[in-house]
Parts: structure tokens; sequence; C-alpha cells
């Protein structure tokens, strides 16, 4: 499977792509991904391809069309990586954008007129909403699209394996918030 | 004190992350590094690490700095890794040619890391490999993150089998590549060194090092057979008997997706070992081919060897590779299909290029409360940046090129921001700026600053100092106070006590947030006048403290 992660430097992109890698190990599965840092991380854009197999795949590169899964933690964000969707592309994004220099407003129609064409189903989920709501703050969002990922069998990786992971990757504290966010994941 | 790895496990690691854990089994004793994508990441594991495994660590001054003061823990006996950026190559090299003649005791490895496409590399592609010509080193290529761990071990036991440094190169897509693996044996043995005089070993004074430098290249021969011997430069059979690929790095794996996708089965050549490069190898993979593919990255180094030795062997072979796929930009699953299809006179339909228009790209930006922005904030309101040339150096500052406030004229390499205001400033009636970084004041600004005083040029130098190496993660440098810096240097040396011992007069320090109509006034004063200026803009970076803080997580 094909994930292509997306949203802007500094909302945790990375760390979603190392919750996701101890999630496959658990399962005694494999995986392959790609990473970029530096400059472009400063409030740029940020992509990582992580692609998941029963067995060794070769490139660590999602090709052009070839994302069966896109997580983005930005409208925006998420209709600048069309390329790498097709009609077999599940979306799942959250409804938020945040503006910059060039563009300052950004709708949920924009996303939907770029990124439908190239959609078998887009689901657009509040969960910057949810997380600072529930939560405090939307910190939390990418974990929870992550959850909601899962707890829809989008991804084919386990609740089990998510936790143990998220426990994995984060200190005690943000751990306890991110399993909370992780659960909200099904009320998406 | 409690190891982080644990024999056995499989951990996910990024490229990086396995050439650390790699130089732990091969039992590494001193690291050198000065920050830099794509291989910033090694520097900062061993920082976090160096205390857990009793490591002697540090971040260097500059790459130069780092690999002169690796090779002297070499020469003393120690196993030593260096790293650095591809530029960061460029700086070192001075030291890096000569070193390739000396005989280190200990084994010494030395990774570089290249950036095609320039990911996050704002000057050039550059292909460092080309060094080879020389420097007659060892360079091997890992593809994953598996064979980066692999390959750093087997690279110091080259090391200290024929007394040569070794070189790793990786390029972003491998430093940078996430995938499982698993945990040897790390055991670190802390000793102290040795320098044990021997001229003809360390010295490379005429008429003595052209025998080094024929001893060097004869040892050409021996590495290629032990690197054959432990099983290196592998060749996997294929049912398509007269068509071959010959492969190395990252392009070695987008093949292998390739000719999954069309299900094709070719014999492939993986070169491990691009010097030497496996010569006998080559010959006898290119006997009865009609045709050979060569995936690699940047330039057309392997295909240009290949060509010279099919010449010999089989002078009709067809080769394909840079010539179809070009030399611009990094290779990726397209080109290498591309490439295939091409050998097999396949249909290839390259995903077609779509209609529509893409909503405008996100350009980097400062962060929020960066205390850069209140630095260009202060340019922008005082200068019509028509009427200015600011010379752009290599940092955060670098955002300024973006909207808003698009004041960056130019950017060569560390440091360089310097050398152009003195030439346009001495060729020109125009004012001209130069932005440097804090942690680039240190790496490579003296001469230039010196040069500026001592030949009298008159630009404005602005210093954004704030106080750590905040573009590649936030590692401490020289300037960094104390109290941000537990793990390493023992001391602060202030940037405004050498511009006062080099004379300089017009300097003034400021906070560029609490100041903001200070610098202002200096900005204004700059432009009246046609005199040397030298403002340091300080302010901690907001996550000054990111690096030090961050918990290793394993």
């Amino acid at each position: 499977m094909n994930i292509l992660l997306t949203g802007i430097g500094g909302q945790g992109i990375i760390t979603l792509k190392k919750v996701l890698s101890y999630a496959v190990l658990k399962e005694g599965k494999f995986f392959r991904s790609s990473e970029l840092h530096g400059l472009s991380q400063k409030g740029g854009e940020v992509l990582v391809h992580f692609r998941i197999a029963d067995q060794e795949i070769f490139s660590p590169l999602i090709e052009k069309g070839g994302a069966d899964l896109i997580i983005s933690l930005d409208l925006h964000q998420a209709s600048r990586v069309v390329d790498f969707a097709s009609k077999k592309t599940i979306f799942i994004v959250d409804n938020s954008f945040s503006p910059f220099f060039q563009l300052k407003k950004f709708s949920q129609s924009d996303f939907l007129k770029i990124a439908s064409p190239f959609s078998k189903k887009i689901f657009i989920l509040e969960a910057s909403k949810i997380c600072q709501e529930k939560l405090d703050s939307d910190v939390y969002k990418g974990t929870a699209l992550l959850g909601f990922a899962c707890f829809q069998k989008i991804i084919p990786l386990k609740e089990k394996s998510m936790t143990w992971a998220l426990k994995k990757v984060f200190p005690a504290d943000l751990f306890q918030k991110n399993k909370k966010a992780f659960l909200l994941g099904k009320t998406l | 004190m409690k190891k982080i790895f644990k024999k056995g496990e499989i951990l996910p690691l990024i490229g990086n992350e396995g050439i650390v854990v790699g130089a732990l089994e091969a039992s590494v004793q001193s690291v050198f590094t000065y920050p830099g994508t794509p291989a910033s990441e090694i520097g900062n594991l061993f920082y976090k690490i160096k205390e857990n495994y009793g490591i002697y660590m540090e971040y260097s001054t500059n790459e130069i700095v780092a690999l002169e003061s690796g090779a002297g823990t070499a020469f003393a006996g120690l196993k030593t890794l260096v790293a650095m950026k591809h530029f960061g190559a460029n700086v070192a090299l001075d030291a890096l040619i000569p070193l390739a003649h000396t005989k280190p005791r200990g084994g010494m490895v030395i990774v570089i890391a290249d950036d095609p496409s320039c990911h996050s590399s704002a000057q050039s592609e550059q292909d460092s490999r080309i060094l080879w010509q020389n420097l007659y080193l060892p360079i091997l290529e890992p593809s994953t993150p598996g064979e980066a761990k692999e390959f750093t071990k087997i690279a110091f036991t080259l090391s200290e089998t024929f007394q040569k440094p070794v070189i790793i190169r990786t390029t972003t897509r491998v430093s940078h590549q996430g995938g499982p693996v698993k945990i040897g044996q790390i055991k670190i043995q802390k000793k102290k060194g040795v320098f044990k005089k021997e001229k003809e070993r360390f010295d490379t004074m005429p008429p003595f090092v052209l025998k080094q430098k024929a001893d060097l290249i004869s040892l050409k021969e021996k590495i290629e057979k032990y690197l054959e011997k432990i099983g290196l430069n592998k060749i996997s059979p294929g049912k398509i008997k007269e068509i071959g690929a010959i492969t190395s790095g990252v392009s070695h794996l987008y093949l292998l997706e390739s000719l999954k996708k069309f299900n094709i089965s070719l014999p492939i050549l993986k070169i491990d070992s691009f010097y030497p490069l496996p010569s006998k190898k080559i010959i006898n993979f290119l006997r009865k081919k009609k045709k050979i593919i060569v995936a690699e990255e940047i330039i057309d180094l392997i295909e240009r060897e290949v060509k010279i030795l099919s010449k010999e062997v089989n002078p009709q072979v067809k080769i394909l590779g840079k010539d179809i796929v070009g030399l611009v930009g990094e290779m990726n699953t397209e080109k290498t299909s591309l490439l295939l299809t091409e050998a097999l006179k396949l249909k290839y339909q390259r995903t077609p290029k779509r209609k529509i228009k893409l909503p405008v790209k996100r350009t980097p930006r400062f962060c929020p409360g960066c205390p850069y922005w209140s630095i260009f904030n202060a340019l922008a309101k005082e200068i019509k940046k028509e009427k200015v040339v600011f010379t752009g150096d290599i940092g955060c500052y670098m955002i300024g090129y973006f909207p808003p406030f698009e004041m960056q004229d130019t950017s060569l390499c560390m440091g360089s921001s310097l050398g152009l205001a003195h030439g346009i400033d001495k060729s020109t009636k125009q004012k001209v700026i130069a932005f440097i970084g804090d942690s680039t004041f240190f790496h490579a600004s003296l001469p230039n600053i010196i040069n500026i005083v001592n030949n009298q040029s008159n630009p404005l130098i602005i210093i954004f100092d704030n106080q750590i190496t905040a573009m590649t993660g936030r590692q401490p440098h020289p300037g960094t106070p104390l109290k941000y810096k537990t793990h390493d240097g023992k001391k602060e040396i202030k940037i405004e006590k050498i511009l006062t011992a080099l004379g300089i007069e017009n300097l003034t320090i400021l906070d560029p947030i609490k100041e903001n109509q200070l610098l202002r006034e200096k900005i204004r004063e700059f432009l009246k006048e046609d005199k040397l200026k030298v403002v340091i803009c300080r302010h901690p970076c907001r996550y000054v403290n990111a690096l030090e803080k961050a918990k290793l997580r394993y």
C-alpha cells in the first residue's frame, strides 16, 4: 500500500511516519519510506512517501498516480499532491487551511474541484476542530487522522499495533494525549 | 550509562541512522562533523548518544576542520568517522587529497551525502564521486538503511585492512530513506590513542608523496579482490540474457521496482563500490550482451567507465543511461522504467501531464517568532530593494529570498556573501548589504572579513545571530551560549570580540525584536555614509533548545 503523508513543516508529519513505521514492524510487515528535511521543512510543504507490504518492496518513492491513500493535514497541501493520485486514491484530509503570503483563502470546494477527478473517495474531516475542543490543541490532528484511517480499515494495521507504536514514539504525557486523539479518529 | 540500541532488535531507521549504528557496531571511537542536510542526522544522533557509548564526538567549526581533526584521531590509532554534506566535501578537499596519501592507524570512514535534485541544498546538484580521480580511495554506495549500516562496518574493516580512509557516499533518498534495520553487537572500546612518529606514513612532503601516490594507486587491484571476496558488487541473474543492467545506490531500487512493474527479469550488476569499480566483473558482464542499462544518480560516471570497458570486450553493445534520462534531477522509477522500456522496445506510457491548474506552492517562511522576521521587516521599511544589492549566504535567512521580502540577489556558498559584497563594492557605486549567519560566521567568514578590512571596502554586514545552527536542526556552534549546549563545547566565543580584534570600528550589537528602531537607524546611517559597518542582530532562535531537549526514542 502506498501512503502519501503531507502537510506543512512543523505539523509533525515525520512523527506520523515514525508511528506508522513502528506499527508496520510490530505486525512483521515491511515498509520503505522517504522524507525530506532542511529548508523544505521551514513552514514549507512536507511530503513523506510511505510504502507498506507483506514482503520486501523496493523504491522508497511513490510514482505519480501511484498513491492508494493520501493523508493531508491541510486542504491546500492535499490539492498540491494530486499528481500522486488516481481513480483508486482515497483522500483523508483535515478541514483546515493555513494561509500564507501568496494565498490567503483556500476552501473545501477549491480542493474538491482539483482532487475529485483523481480520487476514489474523499474524506474531509474536522480533526483540528475536534482536537482543539477535546484536547486543547490541534497539534494532535495528524494522530486523529491516522486513527480514522485505522478504524475505517483503510490502512492494513491493527489498532493494537498503532497504540503500541504511539507509545514507542511519544513520551508518557504526550502518549496519553495522542492515544486520545487516535481514539477520536473513531468519531470523525 | 544506558545503551540505546539492543542487539537483535529490528528498528525503523533512516539511512543516516543506519550509518551511526554501523559505526557503533564497528566500535567507532571518535566522530567529527559539521551539520548539513542531507547528512545532519548522523551528527545529531551521535550528539545524543555519545555519552551513552563513551564516544568522543564534536561539532567542528567547519568540514575541513572536522576532517583534519578526524585525521588526527585516526593517525593516533582511534576508529574515526567524519560526516558532511556534499558541499562540505569541497571545503574539506584541501585536506582530503593529501590525506588519501597517508596511512591512518585507526580505521577512518568519511561520509559524504549528495543531494540530487537539490531538495535541501540551494546551491547546485553535485556528484561527489567525481573526487575519485584525485583520491583513489574506496567509495562505497549503499542503497538502503540496512546497507548503510553494513557498508559502514565494511568501510571500517576495509580502512583498517588497507590503512586508507574509506568514503561512504549517500544521496538524499538513501540518507532519508526509512526501512527496517536489524541491530547487531555493539561494543565500544574506550582507549587513548598514541601518535607514533612515522614520517613516511603521515607526512606528504615531496618527492616522497609521489611514492605514496604510487602505493595508493597500486592498492586498487587488491581492494577490488578484497571486495569480491566479501561478496560486494553482486550479479543477480535474470531470464533475459542479451540485456543487462548496471545500477548503483538508490537507482538500484528504482530499477527493481520497474522490473517488477513490467514483470521482467534481467541480470543486474549492482555496483556497491564506485571505486574501485569491479572492472573484471563489468567486462564479463558485458560479454554477449546487446544492450546495457546504467542507472545511477547525477553524473554518468559509471556509464562512462562501462563505455570504456565495452570497447575492449564488446564494442557493439548499446549503452543506455543519461542520454535517455538526462543529466538534471534525481533518478526515480519513471526514469528507470523509461530506460527499461527503451532497451526492450516496449510501450511505456508515462503518466500523462494533467491539465489541471494547481494552486500556488507554499514556500518556506520564517517560523512564527523567528527573530529574522524583524530584521527583514526593518530592511523592507528603510530600503527600496531595487536601490541596494543584497548578497545572501547559507542559513535560515535565505528565506528572505522568498516573498514577501525577496531580498537576496546572490547565493554561492558558505561565506560567499562577504566576498561578493567586497567585489561589488569595489567595482560599483552601489550600496551593498551582506547577510551572514552566526554558524556561517565561524564556518567560513573570517578570511573574507579580514580581506574586507585589509583591502577596504564598505558594505553593511548584517550578522544574523540566532545563537545556534538553526536551519540544519539547531546544532550548537562556537558562539552558542553554554546554557544551550549541555552536551558540547566548553567555551562560548563571542563574535564581537573577534570583530573588534580585526579593527572593525562601526560595530553594533542589538536585539532585532526589542531594538528594531535602533536597527532601522543603523540601516539609515549606512545608506548615508560610505563606511564599513557591522550589525550583529542577536536573538535566540525560537527553537534554540530543540536538539538538546529532543528525547531519543527507539
